[in-house]
């Protein structure tokens, strides 16, 4: 079970895998999806990671969050299927089109000025190519602090790297983005 | 530190990552402060965008046909051509060796014209010119 003592944050502690799988479930979903650009891949992932979860849930001893947990199974995955190249050529057959991730951008904060909007969508469609050029750690860190919100501890415990270089992938990151956004 | 801050520690305060020197000129300088607001807006927009990106597709995904490997469209797609070929290869059998109810009805047809062509006055060749003259049509009748 889920020992709630040591659960980070104050994060209501899923009472079982079903809860922990419906909880976070999308979050798995949509790291894949950003990493990978493709829907089904990101299915198979997400699918692969609640089966994983499913076996080592009797030993997961809540040293982190349920989502840090379950975030790190999807990051190993993530990770393998990168490293998978042989079957790159039928994923890019295959791949649904995608809408642009730009299109998705709320206008809070913008007024009704077409043009801050406009700008905006330009801002976030430069950081979506950057997000691509990045190497893949320095993309793993910077969706799971600016997508997933997770702070440096949790990151840490996703990914298995140290503070330290959690830091310096963010930072190197970030610089990338700015600079693609100040082109 | 009275001078601006550097792209480099403009980007430790993005990241959130900043020294306490410098979260404390952020504090006393405008335009830094401006630069670093306007860097997390951006990347909490674009987090923003991704999140509701995600969950479009999230909808998509889910009216899609669950898959568990890569492969599995190339294969269904050949595993069809498959059946249709075997298909049509068992139907094209089917009628080379004809059923003994069809044999019958193929039989009975065949009689009919048979008696049929016995049954006419004349050849069929020759019915136009039976029609031309009377004459020769009443004697062949007869």
């Amino acid at each position: 079970m889920y020992p709630a003592a040591r659960v980070e944050g104050g994060e209501q502690a899923p009472e079982s895998f079903d809860e922990l799988v419906e909880k976070y479930r999308h979050c798995v979903f949509r790291y894949a999806l950003l990493c990978l650009r493709d829907a089904d891949a990101a299915e198979t992932i997400t699918q692969d990671c609640c089966l994983k979860a499913f076996q080592a849930f009797e030993a997961f001893r809540g040293e982190c969050s349920g989502k840090t947990w379950l975030m790190g199974i999807a990051v190993n995955l993530v990770r393998d299927h990168i490293r998978n190249r042989r079957l790159q050529f039928w994923r890019r057959i295959r791949s649904r089109e995608l809408p642009p991730l730009e299109s998705f951008a709320d206008c809070e904060g913008l007024g009704r000025s077409p043009e801050a909007m406009v700008a905006r969508k330009e801002e976030i469609a430069a950081i979506w190519a950057a997000a691509e050029q990045l190497p893949e750690r320095q993309r793993t860190v910077l969706l799971l602090r600016f997508v997933e919100e997770m702070d440096i501890l949790e990151i840490v415990a996703a990914t298995g790297m140290k503070e330290g270089t959690v830091k310096a992938h963010l930072f190197r990151a970030v610089r990338a983005v700015r600079a693609r956004v100040a082109r | 530190m009275s001078e601006h801050l550097s792209e480099d520690q403009i980007c430790r305060c993005v990241a959130g990552e900043a020294a306490p020197e410098e979260w404390a000129h952020l504090a006393a300088c405008r335009d830094c402060e401006a630069q670093v607001a306007q860097g997390g807006l951006a990347l909490r927009s674009f987090g923003a965008a991704a999140r509701r990106w995600s969950g479009a597709q999230v909808g998509q995904s889910d009216r899609a046909p669950v898959r568990s490997g890569g492969m599995l469209r190339p294969l269904g797609a050949l595993r069809l051509v498959v059946l249709m070929v075997v298909g049509v290869y068992f139907s094209a059998g089917t009628r080379a060796v004809p059923r003994p109810a069809q044999v019958a009805l193929d039989d009975a047809a065949l009689l009919n014209e048979v008696s049929a062509d016995v049954q006419r006055a004349a050849p069929q060749s020759l019915m136009p010119f039976l029609q031309l003259d009377p004459a020769i049509a009443g004697s062949a009748a007869e």
